[in-house]
């Protein structure tokens, strides 16, 4: 995830000079040059135009921000990306990417995404089995475009302060059973397996119910208050959805 | 290893001083060192040094607070793993410029050995305007050597080159599962990857840092 960069004239998200970097899934949004002058170019990726090139594949280009080739500049050859203007190559595609929430930098893949399973699996590395938030790189037989693979996941947004609000977000597949989330502040070790997925959460806990998923994007949010009356420590999360346990949610509490 | 409790032979008005300020108490730490350091709170009142053939192990709820402008160079093994909520921390005894420290250096092969797993290495700073190895990589500077950084934070750093990580010199680091973040430089901002450096960057977050330069 290469996000919120400045840089002052190039290469906000990925700068190469003098070199060949090669990009596999990345999610490079929202970067941007600070000066818009006339040689501004490639804010999200720049390949300096003597002895330098980048090779990118499966990934997402988007939202940078420069005076022209706002996303990528300069001897760049990429495969199986969404960016804009469309690149030459395989698989590419110019459109919107999907994301949960991009004026927020929420950079997680909706269920409508077209960066989803739109990838190259020849691509990815041989020893790299999950994305970057520990789930499988590969999911549905394809993989997606970006840093993010669309599968069953839980997280949080805000701070983790006593007497706060946060928002936890729960991504899956639609489905027709409840999602049901899961705090306490034991961890089982080793896990209860499940025909779900290994179970985490340990006892004492708290189970909530919620509404099924939003059936269009895949991405259900619940607005929370941590009580001021909470011990401060490290908490446990989990959830069911989509006929799946989700992956734990460590939040510290301060 | 030189470690030394503080001085115990103080006046009642430093004392009271010091109560009032009792978060920053710990073990004094610099020079050579090998062996297992912490859990608990070192203050860094010089540069310390893993040399060659020496291991140092790191356990986790450790806290390194830097009292100046010093550095950990590392030639030897590093082992410096913390968990899950029990980070090992890296990061100045105080907000005022004078408590700027200089980051962590990886110098040789010797180090290839070396992990960093659950660390937050933060507010270093090598940023000065000539151009001097010295002022490249304000978190991490890896130089011929590989170590792996795992789980971990490098922000709010700073350098001419580099300001979060800067390697070179056939160095092959990986980082995997690391948020950089709120790092500035006049180059390379977040990692600046120099001639014959290379660095596998997998599962990453790489965000809000700022380059002054190109």
């Amino acid at each position: 995830m290469i996000f919120g960069n400045v840089a002052s004239y190039r290469g906000a998200g990925v700068y190469a000079y003098y070199c060949d970097p090669l990009l596999l899934n990345n999610t490079i949004v929202r970067n941007r040059c600070r000066y818009l002058g006339p040689t501004t170019a490639g804010a999200g990726i720049h390949a300096w135009r003597f002895g330098s090139s980048i090779r990118g594949v499966n990934n997402i280009i988007w939202g940078n921000e420069a005076t022209f080739d706002h996303n990528y500049h300069g001897d760049v050859t990429l495969d199986y990306t969404l960016s804009h203007p469309l690149p030459p190559g395989t698989g590419n595609i110019d459109a919107n990417p999907g994301f949960v929430d991009l004026a927020g930098f929420d950079f997680h893949l909706t269920l409508a995404s077209p960066c989803r399973d739109s990838g190259d699996n020849g691509s990815v590395p041989s020893d790299l089995f999950v994305d970057f938030e520990g789930d499988p790189r590969i999911a549905d037989g394809l993989v997606d475009m970006g840093a993010d693979e669309f599968y069953a996941h839980l997280y949080s947004v805000g701070d983790h302060v006593r007497g706060s609000r946060v928002e936890i977000r729960i991504i899956g597949k639609p489905s027709a059973s409840p999602t049901r989330l899961w705090i306490g502040d034991k961890l089982l070790d080793p896990p209860l397996p499940t025909p779900l997925g290994d179970f985490f959460v340990g006892a004492p806990r708290s189970a909530f119910g919620c509404k099924p998923l939003l059936p269009l994007f895949g991405v259900r949010s619940l607005s929370a208050g941590i009580p001021p009356g909470i011990a401060p420590g490290i908490y446990y999360l989990q959830a069911f959805t989509g006929r799946r346990l989700t992956n734990v949610h460590v939040v510290a509490v301060e | 290893m030189r470690k030394s409790k503080r001085r115990s032979c103080i006046s009642l008005p430093i004392l009271l001083v010091l109560l009032a300020f009792s978060a920053a108490a710990g073990t004094s730490l610099e020079g050579d060192l090998s062996g297992t350091l912490g859990p608990g709170t070192y203050i860094v009142d010089g540069d310390c040094r893993v040399l060659p053939g020496s291991t140092v192990r790191i356990v986790p709820e450790t806290t390194f607070l830097f009292n100046g402008p010093f550095t950990w160079e590392v030639s030897g093994t590093l082992l410096a793993e913390g968990s899950v909520g029990r980070p090992i921390v890296f990061t100045p005894i105080g907000p005022e410029p004078r408590y700027r420290w200089g980051g962590i250096r990886f110098l040789d092969q010797g180090a290839d050995m070396s992990l960093l797993d659950f660390c937050i290495i933060e507010h270093a700073y090598r940023r000065h305007y000539e151009f001097s190895p010295d002022n490249f990589g304000g978190g991490l500077f890896m130089s011929n050597a590989s170590p792996l950084i795992r789980n971990t934070v490098i922000r709010h750093c700073e350098a001419t080159y580099g300001g979060g990580v800067y390697t070179t010199e056939d160095s092959k680091a990986i980082l995997d599962r690391c948020t950089i973040s709120h790092n500035n430089a006049l180059v390379g901002a977040g990692i600046n990857i120099h001639e014959s450096g290379q660095v596998r960057l997998t599962n990453s977050y790489i965000f809000a840092n700022a380059s002054d330069g190109i």
